[in-house]
């Protein structure tokens, strides 16, 4: 009875490590989520993993696929720039970052990253140039710092039994937006390209910002005069400490 | 150890410097108090050229507008500068109107032309009231250097003041020490409420002169009044942005209001050391010059050809 007991004992303490090894992950993320806190202002994703010794590694972080609703900005009686008709994009993430090692081909590049991209997008408008019409909102999403072509670094360490071990940096804007993204890698060998393996990462509001969202967008009513009585009271507060004043911005 | 310096605005969906928004704020107040006018029609278009999404700078701008015009009318309410029965009349017309522009916002959001109306307003009302203060101010300085000239001659009541007489439901307003149509503060107050929720002001730069110039009260009575009716205009225009479009960021409406508050003091005692009418040109440049830089954004070809329609 003792031995069967040691025996199973040993198995509940050896099960743990030997699940650990059979996941051995092929891409790891750090950290594993992004929590948009208070004081949140962009954060810079680690990613690593091991590519065979050679290839040029490609990682990127993107959002699952949705649809944009825009105007379209064209000129008003001829001379004010103002929005005009509606564009509907489908099959774009909302964020789209790369980051590839220094000797990755162009060509790859361009295919893993934003221009391939634009083979996956979708665009109904009344503009016939429906190509022009989805360079521009790559345009559109680069200027919002959404869509980035070299969105951080890419570094390899010392090779060993045929493989290279690699570390990304991926810089994340600070307008990114809660949701579900993935973080891909490929190895590109020969003008091939392989995925390495597939990670997802959450973001979500934490603290504040948490509270602060589900206060504005769920109970509009309760957060306006909760707004509005706590500008009150700071304006009496400060009407008070700077008493004399008669000044008030209106 | 570093302090951090930059917060997380979750309804604007960006991240601001706190010292940048103090700063900005501290800015306008400081204007605010050497000129003695609001600062918050200079407040918007500088948030906006931070980052901030036009819909919740106009938000946001009037919940700070809430806490600033607080403790202004406190004062002039103890030293008996509010007409409360005037102010109450233009605030009626202030909250129909804030309620109907607050709608108006929300229907060409929809259509994404808020931001072009919230532009085009501006550029409208700051070319205005810039010209306006301006001119009348280099007229003043000119007075001054001729103090020898005429008198005008009495002149016959004008058509605008028969129109006036004329009007339904007249009533006193001993305060002011007008007698008119209450239609007059009712239509008037309106009027501003759709401007203050389409543009995030107050209303006071455009409410001091309709108050003075169209309903003929004493310019005392004017400043305590203003700021009384602005409060609770700007209190409807929160509340109703912040139900109905979901643009009010309290937070940054906080920051803003302390730097606010705290550069209209240091503005203030500045201001005493000027000439008044020295001190309108300049201002009056500043929103001139802030009127062209919106007014070539509208005419010069934009960076990027598309545009979000909502915000969130």
């Amino acid at each position: 009875m003792r031995r069967v007991l040691l025996l199973l004992t040993l198995c509940c303490l050896l099960a743990p490590a030997s699940a650990f090894a059979a996941e051995d992950p092929a891409l790891a993320v750090t950290p594993p989520a992004i929590r948009i806190g208070a004081l949140y202002d962009g954060i810079d994703l680690t990613v690593t993993g091991k590519a065979p010794a050679g290839a040029q590694v490609a990682v990127r972080l993107s959002g699952e696929p949705d649809t944009f609703h825009m105007k379209q900005k064209g000129k008003a009686l001829g001379v004010l720039w103002m929005n005009l008709d509606k564009v509907t994009f489908t099959g774009a993430p909302k964020v789209f970052l790369i980051a590839a090692s220094d000797g990755l081909p162009e060509a790859s590049l361009d295919h893993l990253g934003i221009p391939g991209l634009a083979e996956r997008i979708t665009a109904e408008a009344k503009s016939p140039d429906k190509a022009g019409l989805i360079k521009e909102f790559l345009h559109y999403q680069r200027a919002e710092k959404l869509y980035k072509d070299h969105a951080g670094t890419v570094t390899f360490g010392p090779e060993a039994d045929g493989m290279r071990p690699f570390t990304a940096v991926l810089h994340v804007p600070s307008r990114l937006s809660p949701g579900a993204y993935a973080v891909e890698a490929f190895a590109v060998a020969g003008g091939t390209e392989t995925a390495l393996g597939e990670v997802d990462v959450a973001a979500s509001f934490v603290g504040i910002p948490a509270f602060m969202a589900n206060m504005a967008f769920n109970h509009g009513l309760l957060f306006g005069v909760l707004a509005s009585i706590i500008a009150i009271l700071g304006g009496f507060i400060i009407g008070q400490l700077c008493s004399g004043s008669k000044s008030g911005a209106h | 150890m570093s302090i951090p310096m930059t917060m997380y605005l979750p309804i604007a969906g960006n991240s601001v410097n706190i010292l940048a928004v103090l700063g900005l704020g501290g800015g306008v107040g400081l204007l605010s108090g050497i000129f003695g006018v609001g600062g918050g029609f200079l407040m918007t278009p500088l948030l906006m050229m931070m980052g901030i999404p036009p819909t919740v700078a106009a938000a946001s701008d009037s919940n700070q507008i809430v806490g600033a015009s607080t403790s202004g009318t406190l004062i002039h309410l103890r030293l008996g500068n509010v007409d409360v029965k005037m102010g109450l009349l233009l605030l009626i017309g202030g909250v129909v109107g804030g309620t109907l522009g607050v709608q108006l916002i929300k229907v060409l959001r929809a259509m994404g032309n808020a931001d072009f109306l919230i532009s085009i307003t501006y550029v409208l009302m700051l070319g205005s009231v810039g010209s306006y203060m301006f001119i009348e101010s280099i007229t003043s300085m000119r007075k001054a250097k001729n103090p020898s000239q005429k008198p005008a001659a009495p002149k016959k009541p004008s058509g605008y003041a028969r129109m006036m007489a004329s009007l339904p439901f007249q009533m006193e307003f001993p305060r002011s020490g007008v007698r008119m149509s209450l239609i007059m503060p009712l239509f008037l107050g309106s009027l501003v409420g759709v401007l203050s929720a389409i543009m995030g002001v107050g209303g006071g730069f455009i409410m001091v002169p309709v108050m003075v110039y169209m309903l003929r009260m004493p310019m005392h009575v004017v400043v305590g009044t203003s700021l009384f009716q602005v409060l609770f205009t700007c209190l409807n225009v929160t509340i109703m942005q912040a139900w109905t479009n979901h643009t009010v960021d309290f937070v940054l409406a906080l920051i803003l209001l302390i730097g606010s508050a705290l550069g209209a003091q240091i503005g203030a005692r500045i201001g005493r050391k000027l000439q008044g009418d020295q001190l309108k040109v300049y201002l009056a440049g500043i929103v001139l010059i802030v009127m062209f830089k919106m007014l070539y954004e509208l005419l010069a070809r934009p960076n990027v050809l598309l545009a979000a329609i909502g915000g969130h």
